[in-house]
């Protein structure tokens, strides 16, 4: 394993067992005294490295197995079969020693004690894990300031707004000073400004050598932090490259808007596919550059159209993620972008 | 702040050291917890001393209503004896400890347990400092006067009576923690099972009364194998000087309870999943 090396995981597979039965009355008084028991592969034989201080966006739709794979990685579930090492840990089978140099955030499970302010939690904190009064002085005083949450923490928590609240989960989740973080949706339900303090604060700590493994929908989340992007689906890893590399998965293509004086009908190119009609005068494209340079699309929307406004983009990542997806249901043919 | 020194001084496992401290903010945290909600804090404390006091007013009522009239052999000061250590128990059990079952029967519910689980300690004692309660020290207070009052018109107990006293106490501390053990361990399988206070009254309810008053072959079930006659049947006995065998025997089988409690709350543990998927 290289030296940088921080997260291992071979083969690692996890099965559980869950019950299935109908909504009917019937249907409900017999699964009193029988459940028809389903075995879900939620992870099938998932390789993954990870190298210190990357920021690595995890993607998936619901129920692809991301929660399940972060939960190994944190030591609260323990795997059917495989190996994972984090910092030379076996998570699951060193919890006490590892769970010390982590730090997680949730977006949907606070860390803080809802009735008291964020700095009792802090101080909680401290106990528990066991940080020397003047580490965590220092942290406290650096990572409040980064985060501009002096003023708040010793108001009660449940006073507090969602984006203040996150703010503070934050600290919570670093000042035993761990050397990777996970990050379950951390910007979810929080408004543009929070979003960005919560993202400049992420890269802030990124470039100090901290590595963060983000687990989120928001993929305007991972195209701001994410240098690297795997994707799971149906347990297993469909995509693990950088996130250059997500934008061209589907071939190097670029989104056109188009504003004319007349109708674009005459406009027919290979590789040129009309995606959205506005009207007769603005149309949006999607140009396979493979199959057609920019310059020749221009030159020809030049040569046949009188031209009053063009802007030229990627392809929004959602809808490149929404193909990912897409492309790993075999019952949803067709659905490939 | 580099990342090395972001990490350098990260704790080494389990600190002992740190115990103290722990137990201290648990206690801190708690307290401000309890003081953020003035009117719910007042009430519940009015509440629970009011239902503390229900067994002992039952035993008043029970040897006030006609002349002879009681638990045989146990005259009225030795019932009431034996429910004040009974509330005593209770009074040390609530606050330090007890809170284990709701923290259990809630982080499993709502899958916060995972938090739990990602702090580098026992989950066992993150739960119990979690589920400190202060306030619940008020259900000692009633305790502690019914025993003062009971013993100043019951014979002075002998020394040796008093040490034992102590030694049966701390055991039935022992056996309230086991007992939140089981039931809580419960809860890690039956997810959202809010019946186990009700199993745990059910159980404690044996403990307030004299063991003689029920069949001999549940008398000893009550001292052996679900030892709640230890909660203070026994301790009070040995004040009384009453102890007989059975409660000799009692004391390994509690200490037995107790790793049995232990080991089951592990097991039960481990099994846990998680909320989502």
């Amino acid at each position: 394993m290289s030296a940088k090396m921080q997260i291992e995981i071979r083969s690692l597979r996890k099965n559980y067992a869950t019950y299935r039965r109908g909504s009917g009355f019937a249907e409900i008084a017999k699964s009193v005294f029988a459940r028809e028991k389903i075995l879900v592969e939620a992870l099938k034989d998932i390789d993954v490295s990870v190298e210190e201080g990357e920021l690595l966006g995890f993607l998936g739709p619901n129920g692809a197995g991301k929660s399940t794979c972060l939960k190994i990685l944190t030591g609260v579930l323990f795997p059917t079969s495989g190996q994972v090492e984090v910092m030379g840990y076996c998570p699951w089978k060193q919890r006490k020693k590892y769970v010390g140099r982590i730090g997680a955030v949730f977006g949907q499970k606070s860390q803080l004690i809802f009735d008291i302010p964020p700095l009792d939690s802090f101080l909680m904190n401290q106990a528990i894990y066991g940080v020397p009064k003047a580490d965590f002085d220092a942290r406290l005083d650096e990572l409040s300031s980064l985060l501009d949450v002096r003023d708040i923490m010793g108001q009660p928590t449940r006073n507090l707004s969602l984006g203040e609240r996150m703010k503070c989960e934050f600290i919570m989740a670093m000042l035993h000073g761990p050397r990777i973080v996970f990050l379950d949706e951390p910007t979810i339900g929080l408004d543009v400004i929070a979003k960005e303090r919560i993202r400049d604060f992420i890269l802030a700590m990124n470039r100090k050598g901290v590595t963060f493994i983000l687990t989120t929908h928001d993929l305007a989340d991972v195209e701001f932090l994410a240098r690297r992007v795997i994707v799971i689906n149906h347990g297993s890893v469909i995509f693990d490259k950088g996130i250059g590399s997500l934008r061209d998965h589907f071939g190097s293509r670029k989104r056109i808007r188009l504003l004319s004086e007349g109708g674009q009908d005459a406009l027919s190119l290979d590789g040129l596919k009309a995606t959205d009609r506005r009207s007769e005068n603005e149309v949006f494209y999607d140009l396979d550059l493979s199959a057609c340079p920019i310059d020749r699309f221009i030159a020809k929307a030049n040569e046949v159209l009188r031209i009053r406004d063009i802007s030229i983009g990627s392809i929004p990542i959602e809808e490149i993620v929404k193909g990912l997806y897409s492309a790993a249901m075999p019952e949803r043919e067709g659905a490939l972008p | 702040m580099s990342a090395a020194a972001l990490g350098s001084r990260a704790p080494r496992g389990s600190r002992v050291p740190g115990l103290g401290q722990l137990w201290l903010r648990s206690i801190r945290a708690s307290f401000a917890r309890r003081m953020a909600y003035r009117a719910d804090l007042a009430l519940d404390i009015a509440v629970t001393l009011l239902s503390e006091l229900v067994g002992p007013a039952i035993t008043l009522l029970i040897y006030g209503s006609t002349a002879g009239s009681g638990f045989p052999g146990w005259a009225m000061y030795e019932v009431l004896l034996i429910q004040s250590v009974f509330l005593m128990s209770r009074g040390l059990a609530f606050p330090l400890f007890m809170g284990l079952m709701y923290g259990v029967l809630d982080q499993v519910r709502s899958g916060r347990f995972e938090l739990t689980l990602l702090r580098p300690r026992a989950p066992l004692l993150i739960l119990v400092c979690q589920g400190i309660d202060p306030i619940a020290f008020t259900r000692l207070a009633g305790g502690v006067a019914i025993f003062a009052i009971s013993l100043s018109h019951l014979p002075s107990p002998s020394a040796m009576g008093i040490a034992a006293f102590v030694l049966f106490f701390a055991f039935s501390l022992l056996v309230l923690f086991s007992l939140a053990l089981f039931l809580s361990g419960t809860l890690f399988v039956w997810v959202g099972n809010g019946r186990v206070y009700e199993l745990l009254d059910l159980l404690l309810n044996f403990a307030q009364y004299p063991l003689s008053i029920f069949p001999r072959a549940f008398g000893l079930a009550l001292s052996v194998a679900v030892p709640v006659a230890m909660v203070s049947y026994i301790p009070a006995s040995a004040l009384l000087g009453r102890l007989d065998l059975t409660g000799l025997v009692a004391v390994p089988a509690s200490a037995v309870f107790f790793l049995l409690s232990l080991l089951f709350w592990e097991k039960m543990r481990s099994k846990y999943t998680g909320a989502d998927g």
